[in-house]
């Protein structure tokens, strides 16, 4: 029940209406308008499409954008932005490659266990990074859906990268949607991933 | 039930309400808060064993995984840890009974409080090793439940005895107002009129404040009036105008009634004074010359007996006068004769009159026995006596000796009374007085002293009194007899209500109040009633006196009475401090009560007085059916006379 009321209710914020294109027309220009319209034919794609396929369009479609710095992008140290935000500013880091693909995904039917946001450490670059692992099946060796690197490739090839750990979005998900609706707990508590999803959920409004 | 109390109940109720509302939705806060605590608390756990167990999962290294998911058990407050692989085989599972001691089972079933499971992944290299499940122990969240549950009950209760506190003073506080009218009230029905000076502020109350002050104001007046109009008509009745003295009227009723009482008087003296020659001196001085000539006299004539009890004087007509004096010996009654003559002689030096030959004074013994007639006509003997002896004379004529042997003198009748004081023996009578509407209704008997003669004679108060009186016995008299009432009648088993009389000189003496108050401590109070009865000429005398011995008879649960009531001519005040539990009109208006409307409206006004106090109005020596009819007719209460019961052995 919970989980298709947020689904819903998370389903909603990826529907693009006149109202959010023309806003962002407005404050992004016409190029920005039209990466939500790209997005927003890519998110009509057949549901029936092979998984791979889909794969490899939503990582091919945000590979394009650029990678930007939160702290050059949003003057903040950490920050998560909303696919729209994302793709009307044209760019974003790591996070926001990986949330976008996860959302766009999961739109497009892929099942949440198989989805996995994963924290890395890549090596070359010495930095902690973010990727979006698919797991075909819950043991087997996961795909990796990664900006710095345009082909999706199994986790083994990934030699540039260590795994962290990984957190299961949908569990996640649910336990921040319940946490939100108590209106308990500390603002610290409420994570960046209330913080997005409640924007997403507010630019319709 | 009161108007306090159910404000007060109001007020608690009300609060009652809101602490009981604030308290469920501060309880319903704190499980809500406490669930989400086990939720956040599970969560981390998962989380945080997800990502310190992934490495040893990548190393298939499962005693290190056990060992720490056995730490974090124990060390924490958990139901239930399970890890298994991604292929749900189990690896270690740990679980806690859900035992929640010192919270009672119904906070335990009635707020559920739900402790949710967590789950994480953990892994094993860039795959899905296992998952690791938690569920947090509400055991905890129970105990912080029920200690918020407790705790609030302890705020509750106090703030409640706080609230209730404060809502019971404020609102007395608001209706001591009514309190102080409901005093008033009462104080008007105990005749006591008093205003309340303190007008609240609320407005309803102050309305209703200055309406009951006016009603009291008017009731007053009406009181006042009543009984101003009741004396207004007695002195118009039975006192002569011009001198303010007594009028024939009240004369004739009253020496009638003194020779007739067998109980207390008898034995005294009349005087009568002639001022000679008025009609000469009228035409002479003129009118007003002998107004003030009569005033004279009637001041000069009260002067001389202003120290003596039980005195009546009135102004017969133009220049007579005459004094009754009870109970005076025919010396004394010869020293003040003279004495009246000495000083109206000085009118004439006073100029008050034309000529020395100023007045006559004839004076006349009477005692047991003798008619009104008789002695009226001794007294006017005895004038003409003086007559004979000269202008500014006087005579005293003595009570003629009593041919019947049988009655002792004066040497005998002392030596009665001391035997009788001494060996303690004496007779109680009792006379009845009934419900003057139903005779069978006995109201209470009058307790009558009597001394035993030789030959079974019965000596009446009235023949031995007077002398004990005169040699300073009456008191212990009064003492043996209030001794006997209380001591053996009122402890019998046909005990009534009972009256007994206490004579002025007992009042006098000072010691007697305290050894009346020892008495009647030592009796207690009595199953009867026992009324004590003073005559109404010691009430005003003494009022002070009076009260004492009103005070401790009724603190003692006994009742206080005026006898001869109406007989003086003083103003009836002395009721309303007074209170007696009842009055016994006097006899002089009992004797021409069928045929004078005047007597018959005064007694009607003097019940009126007395019913206006809710004081019950008795009426003595009752001849007959005639009377009684009478008295019915004007309201009297309670009848006692011959005609209703002669006195009989107690």
């Amino acid at each position: 029940m919970l989980q298709s009321i947020a689904f819903l209710a998370f389903a909603e914020t990826l529907l693009l209406d006149e109202k959010i294109l023309g806003f962002v027309e407005k404050k992004h220009g016409l190029t920005a308008r039209h990466r939500l319209e790209s997005w927003d034919v890519l998110m009509r794609l057949d549901k029936a499409t092979p998984e791979g396929d889909k794969l490899r369009k939503v990582n091919d479609f945000f590979n394009q954008l650029r990678f930007i710095s939160d702290e050059t992008h949003w003057k903040k140290k950490d920050y998560w932005a909303t696919p729209i935000e994302f793709l009307s500013t044209n760019g974003g880091d790591c996070e926001d490659f990986a949330l976008a693909k996860y959302f766009t995904l999961r739109e497009l039917g892929v099942s949440d266990k198989k989805l996995r946001l994963t924290y890395v450490k890549a090596i070359k670059l010495r930095q902690a990074h973010m990727v979006l692992s698919y797991f075909e099946t819950p043991s087997s060796e996961p795909l990796i859906l990664d900006n710095l690197d345009a082909e999706i490739r199994l986790a083994s090839r990934r030699r540039d990268l260590i795994p962290v750990y990984s957190f299961n979005g949908k569990g996640l998900w649910l336990a921040k949607e319940r946490d939100q609706g108590r209106l308990v707990g500390k603002s610290s508590r409420i994570s960046r991933w209330t913080d997005i999803i409640k924007r997403m959920q507010s630019i319709n409004k | 039930m009161t108007l306090y109390r159910q404000i007060v109940l109001v007020v608690v109720a009300l609060s009652i309400l809101m602490f009981a509302g604030t308290a469920i939705i501060n309880v319903q806060d704190t499980q809500r808060y406490l669930a989400a605590q086990l939720e956040s608390h599970a969560q981390d756990t998962a989380t945080s064993l997800g990502l310190s167990l992934s490495p040893q999962m990548a190393n298939n290294d499962d005693a290190t995984m056990i060992s720490m998911v056995d730490a974090i058990f124990d060390r924490g407050y958990y139901e239930d840890i399970k890890l298994h692989r991604i292929n749900g085989d189990v690896i270690w599972t740990r679980h806690s009974d859900v035992n929640i001691e010192g919270v009672p089972a119904w906070v335990v079933s009635m707020l559920k409080l739900e402790a949710p499971d967590a789950t994480s992944i953990i892994m094993s290299g860039w795959q899905q090793g296992g998952e690791i499940y938690v569920k947090s122990h509400p055991g905890f969240a129970y105990r912080t439940l029920w200690h918020t549950i407790t705790n609030m009950l302890w705020w509750f209760s106090g703030l409640t005895i706080i609230l209730l506190l404060i809502a019971g003073m404020s609102v007395r506080l608001l209706l001591q107002p009514l309190n102080r009218l409901e005093a008033q009230a009462l104080a008007i029905s105990d005749r006591q009129f008093e205003e309340i000076k303190e007008i609240p502020r609320t407005r309803e109350l102050r309305n209703l404040i200055k309406a009951m002050n006016y009603m009291t104001n008017k009731v007053k007046q009406m009181f006042e009036q009543q009984s101003e109009s009741t004396e207004r008509l007695r002195s118009l009745a039975f006192q002569d105008p011009l001198t303010g003295l007594q009028n024939r009227r009240y004369f004739d009723a009253a020496l009638n009634s003194i020779l007739n009482d067998t109980e207390e008087h008898q034995d005294g003296a009349l005087f009568l004074i002639q001022i000679l020659d008025l009609q000469a001196i009228n035409q002479r001085l003129g009118f007003d010359s002998v107004d003030e000539l009569l005033k004279a006299t009637a001041e000069i004539l009260q002067t001389c007996i202003s120290d003596v009890d039980d005195t009546i004087i009135a102004r017969l007509s133009g220049g007579d006068f005459a004094i009754i004096i009870e109970r005076i010996n025919e010396e004394r009654a010869a020293d003040i004769a003279k004495e009246i003559c000495r000083r109206l002689m000085r009118l004439h030096v006073e100029d008050m009159i034309d000529t020395d030959n100023v007045c006559l004074a004839g004076v006349a013994m009477y005692s047991t026995g003798m008619s009104y007639g008789d002695v009226l006509s001794r007294a006017d003997s005895a004038l003409q006596t003086a007559r004979v002896q000269g202008v500014n004379t006087c005579s005293v004529y003595a009570a003629p000796v009593k041919t019947n042997d049988v009655v002792p003198g004066r040497q005998a009748w002392i030596d009665i009374v001391q035997e009788a004081i001494a060996s303690e023996n004496i007779i109680l009578h009792a006379q009845a007085v009934v419900n003057a509407n139903n005779k069978a209704d006995l109201l209470h008997q009058e307790v009558l002293l009597r001394l035993a003669g030789p030959n079974n004679v019965v000596w009446t108060a009235g023949m031995f009194l007077p002398v004990a009186e005169q040699i300073g016995l009456a008191r212990e008299l009064d003492q043996i007899v209030i001794k006997k009432v209380l001591a053996e009648f009122c402890q019998s088993a046909d005990a009534t209500n009972v009256a007994i009389n206490i004579s002025a000189a007992s009042l006098y003496q000072a010691d007697f109040l305290v050894w009346f108050e020892s008495m009647l401590k030592a009796t207690g109070e009595p199953v009867k009633r026992v009324v004590f009865e003073l005559p109404e000429s010691t009430v005003v005398r003494d009022i002070d006196s009076v009260h004492r011995l009103a005070e401790i008879a009724r603190r003692y649960g006994y009742g206080f009475a005026v006898d001869h009531f109406g007989r003086g001519m003083t103003a009836f005040g002395y009721l309303k401090s007074l209170r007696p539990d009842y009055v016994k009109i006097d006899g002089l208006y009992m004797t021409d009560l069928v045929n004078s409307p005047d007597d018959r409206f005064f007694v009607g006004s003097l019940c009126k007085v007395a019913h206006s106090l809710d004081i019950t109005a008795i009426a003595e020596t009752v001849e007959n059916d005639e009377q009684l009819e009478v008295l019915r007719e004007l309201g009297v209460d309670g009848v006692q006379g011959f005609g209703i019961g002669r006195p009989c052995p107690l």
